[in-house]
């Protein structure tokens, strides 16, 4: 009996050396090692203590297999486990706000940050201060010259210090598309359709300029559109990681997909309990070479319905009141530089935007810059909408007429109708609006005294607004 | 060849491609001390067997990736591990001493998969451990994270 005792305490846990305990428990996910901290008072203290959090952390984080890491979703913090994702038979979601502790100030930030629609922002662990950080970025108009502009404040929180401070020198127009990836301690974002990469040092907190040489990037893979019987949707979401296998996990309409690049084979992956995340419309739409196989009213029925869903989600109200709200929203921030006769009809009661190029011979605008205009203006007023654009005319002044726009058209299936030309007769609702502009800005000069080189300025920043705010459609 | 020697005197020849896994008997070798044999005087010959037998498997580890023979690595890795935790527990302190990476990965990233998702009183009983916390001190650690206790994966068997 004694030495049937001994041999027990022999080989009992405690009994191993306290090092291969640790790094045992090292391997435990978060959730059992909270768990495991009641089964002994050692175990408590060497799980407390910060030099195992720092271990566990460092092992978690350089696992090849993601056996620790999950996806998370901003709307209700939904979060996947990785290698289910990939590899497992069954996939089910958790709740993350359990796993945040109550009333931490990063559960507090994130609901912060999420609020603004289309806010793009990024959270990570800094390594070399050993710190946790939340990159966002914020959209704000300014005032240059007289025009509003676009442009993007960088906010930065800190957890440890617990203050957010904000980062100047970021001085880009465009939007940035997705969420940031973070390599080499350094954030990076898509900007300008893919063409740009931004990075965000987290070590020194500056920008990094030199990603601008498209020569230095290396093309690491291409996604193949699938054949018709093997799509679940229409369009294809930026890769979410390449496992160390070489398959890639990506969101494929509303499904989670496994790709193969080497086979270009397709795995969907069944996921319970996950329903179509109406935020998939803030990711950018990465490659698509849909055609025009389905029939339009079945794709625009699906439209209505994706962005009826966006809208409830932007403000959870009703859908009307949305409208409403959005009207007015745009009627005084959005209209800074318009495109000259482009009209974009919404939806079925044909909501028409009159936008102003400022390129023609009276007004002095680049035309590089109609584009980037533009297309911050439709995705603003498609998410404030809540419903999408269907066709933009125009007349063929190179400001539309461009590889840019015809892109941008393509990708985001909006036709694009040309009036013939040296043919403005074709344009008559846009040439007769321009009309009234003129007439508009004249009557508001003539009274105020304004001096004559002030033409453009009239004619943007009051004629306009007025027009896009009143409520009458006669003018 | 080199010989090994268990602490129950019992010696064992093993490749040299083989043994070199171990950074701290090919250190040995590297310094001229592996000539005759090596005494292991923390290791008995149950064990030594075991680790041998997973070091002659795993000699061309580099290459298994381009032969195809990863599946099969895999196979062998998930039977090796099948074991009780005695056994286990001398596996992990063998690859501790011998210094081989990949073995103790294997054995401990094993055994916390054992223990993953035991509740608190099966992990206990399977440890053999004695609980020498308070009730009170327990309460104070549920109610810190109560979500932590709960769920459906969670295991109260013992095996």
């Amino acid at each position: 009996m004694e030495s049937k005792e001994d041999e027990v305490s022999i080989l009992a846990m405690p009994n191993l050396p306290e090092d291969l305990i640790t790094e045992t428990l090292l391997r435990l996910p978060v959730k059992s090692l909270l768990k495991f901290r009641s089964v002994l008072k050692s175990w408590l203290s060497l799980i407390r203590s910060p030099e195992f959090v720092k271990n566990h952390l460092l092992l978690s984080a350089t696992n090849k297999d993601y056996k620790h890491h999950s996806l998370m979703f901003k709307n209700g913090f939904k979060d996947y486990s990785l290698t289910a994702l990939l590899y497992g038979s069954f996939v089910e979601y958790k709740k993350l706000l359990s796993y945040l502790s109550r009333g931490s100030v990063v559960e507090d930030y994130l609901n912060y940050l999420v609020e603004p629609v289309g806010l793009n922002f990024g959270f990570v662990y800094d390594e070399c201060q050993d710190d946790y950080k939340v990159v966002g970025f914020f959209p704000i108009v300014r005032d240059r010259d007289g025009y509003l502009i676009h442009i993007h404040e960088v906010k930065m929180y800190s957890l440890k210090s617990d203050s957010g401070r904000c980062i100047d020198d970021f001085q880009g127009r465009r939007l940035l598309d997705g969420s940031p990836k973070l390599v080499n301690g350094k954030l990076h974002w898509f900007g300008g359709g893919a063409k740009i990469i931004f990075a965000f040092d987290l070590a020194d907190e500056k920008w990094t300029k030199e990603y601008g040489i498209q020569q230095s990037w290396t093309k690491m893979f291409t996604i193949k559109f699938p054949p018709p019987q093997d799509r679940a949707g229409l369009i294809i979401y930026p890769p979410f990681l390449m496992s160390t296998k070489g398959d890639i996990l990506l969101q494929f309409g509303s499904h989670f997909t496994r790709y193969n690049p080497k086979d270009a084979s397709i795995r969907y992956r069944d996921v319970t309990n996950f329903t179509p995340c109406p935020e998939i419309r803030d990711c950018p739409v990465w490659e698509i070479e849909w055609k025009k196989e389905r029939d339009e009213k079945e794709l625009k029925a699906k439209r209505k319905e994706e962005h009826a869903m966006i809208a409830a989600w932007g403000s959870d109200s009703d859908k009307d009141k949305v409208d409403e709200t959005a009207l007015m929203a745009l009627g005084d921030s959005d209209l800074d530089e318009e495109d000259e006769d482009s009209e974009d009809k919404v939806k079925g009661n044909k909501r028409h935007w009159y936008l102003e190029s400022a390129c023609s011979r009276h007004m002095t605008a680049s035309k590089e810059d109609v584009f980037d205009v533009f297309e911050i203006f439709i995705k603003k007023i498609e998410k404030k909408l809540g419903t999408s654009l269907v066709s933009i005319r125009s007349d063929n002044g190179s400001e539309f007429e461009n590889v840019k726009f015809l892109k941008f058209c393509s990708i985001n299936g909006i036709d694009h109708n040309f009036s013939a030309p040296r043919t403005p007769q074709q344009n008559g609702v846009v040439e007769r609006k321009n009309r009234t502009f003129e007439d508009m800005a004249r009557t508001m000069m003539l009274p105020g005294n304004i001096a004559k080189n002030l033409w453009a300025e009239t004619i943007i920043c009051n004629a306009l607004i007025f027009l896009n705010q009143s409520a009458t459609r006669c003018l | 060849m080199v010989k090994l020697k268990s602490n129950d005197d019992k010696e064992f020849e093993v490749e040299e491609a083989a043994v070199i896994q171990s950074e701290m008997i090919k250190n040995m070798i590297e310094d001229g001390c592996a000539t005759s044999v090596i005494p292991l005087p923390n290791i008995d010959s149950k064990t030594l067997i075991k680790v041998i037998e997973y070091l002659n498997k795993h000699i061309n580890m580099g290459k298994a990736a381009e032969t195809g023979e990863e599946d099969d690595l895999k196979e062998f890795d998930e039977q090796f591990v099948n074991m009780g935790w005695e056994e286990l527990f001398d596996v992990i302190m063998a690859a501790n001493y011998l210094n081989i990476h990949e073995l103790m990965e294997l054995c401990c990233q094993s055994a916390a998969d054992r223990l993953k998702n035991k509740s608190v009183r099966a992990v206990r009983e399977m440890l053999k451990i004695t609980n020498d916390l308070t009730e009170e001190e327990e309460q104070e650690i549920i109610n810190d994270a109560p979500w932590a206790f709960e769920g459906p994966e969670i295991d109260d068997t013992v095996n």
